[in-house]
């Protein structure tokens, strides 16, 4: 008997309580991105870095324009961020249990490119930065 | 009996269309929204044929296959299948914030993209010293719509999500292209 009023209340407290959670997770992933504003700026310096140093810094292009002996590098970075938060409730009547969990995940895609224009020697001439996302 | 099951099957089915129809109606009338509010933006020192050429990439780039594209008249259609130009993953993000509402006007709604594909239309207009683009979306089923009835308007969310990836692609292109093409 004492048992059958302990899984009672057992229960009943179980059925009172609406227990809400929230959890929140921030996951970022990098796609080869060392490249960013910041450091395209302070490492490009027309008329004295070489494509070496630029090699060095950021690895190879991932596109390159040749016009009349100069080369054009395109370097274009992604960066994905997923974020996913949940909120969920749950009501339990002795055996009968119900579990009604809602979640959100939410990316967001940032992307830099970078244009190198280089002189004849391989010197640095101009560069463009242009970032985005949605 | 045969009748009663007949009757409440009917009802049932008729039932499922109608408030597949509401829902499509309230995402068409919030996509009218979205497409009015994010859907056209003006590019100054840009012509028609150079916006026209960058959006053709821009399509490729996101995998949609295009179907048609006159510079003249400035029009550019291009069809891919569901849910591109956004990934599952983006997919995904989209449902989980429609899910709940879409539960209202359907609550056994199934989240199917088998068989839709999604068609995309871009216009774009002369203005002084540039021109302006303006984005369309809408979902086609190509099965059978004698068994199942389909969507024809893209979740909120993925339309905010493929407008905005859309620009972003756009952008991109013009940005390289106006430092790469040679000058006329």
């Amino acid at each position: 008997m004492k048992k059958i009023i302990y899984i009672l209340i057992l229960s009943l407290t179980f059925f009172l309580t609406k227990s809400f959670s929230q959890d929140k997770d921030i996951n970022i992933s990098l796609k080869s991105s060392d490249l960013t504003f910041g450091t395209a700026k302070k490492n490009i310096k027309p008329g004295i870095t070489k494509q070496e140093e630029i090699v060095s810094i950021f690895g190879s292009a991932d596109n390159m324009v040749m016009r009349d002996g100069k080369e054009t590098w395109i370097y274009d970075r992604l960066r994905v961020e997923t974020s996913t938060s949940s909120e969920g409730s749950f009501v339990n009547l002795l055996i009968v249990g119900s579990n009604n969990r809602t979640s959100n995940i939410s990316t967001s895609t940032k992307n830099l490119t970078l244009i190198i224009k280089f002189d004849a020697k391989g010197i640095v001439e101009d560069f463009n930065v242009r970032s985005g996302g949605y | 009996m045969r009748k009663i099951l007949l009757v409440v099957l009917t009802f049932f089915v008729f039932g499922c269309q109608s408030q597949i129809g509401s829902l499509d109606a309230v995402w068409e009338k919030d996509n009218r929204e979205l497409f009015n509010k994010i859907g056209v933006r003006e590019y100054s020192g840009l012509t028609k044929e150079q916006a026209v050429n960058a959006m053709v990439i821009a399509f490729q780039r996101l995998d949609i296959i295009i179907e048609n594209s006159d510079f003249k008249t400035g029009t550019l259609t291009g069809s891919a299948t569901a849910p591109k130009p956004l990934t599952y993953e983006e997919f995904e993000s989209a449902k989980a914030v429609e899910d709940s509402r879409a539960r209202q006007y359907v609550p056994f709604l199934i989240w199917k993209l088998t068989g839709f594909d999604s068609k995309l239309n871009v216009i774009f207009l002369d203005i002084p010293n540039g021109v302006q683009i303006s984005l369309r979306a809408k979902l086609n089923y190509r099965g059978n719509t004698t068994d199942f009835i389909p969507i024809s308007n893209f979740p909120p969310k993925a339309t905010e999500i493929a407008i905005r990836k859309t620009w972003n692609e756009f952008e991109k292109v013009e940005f390289v292209q106006k430092a790469t093409l040679k000058k006329k």
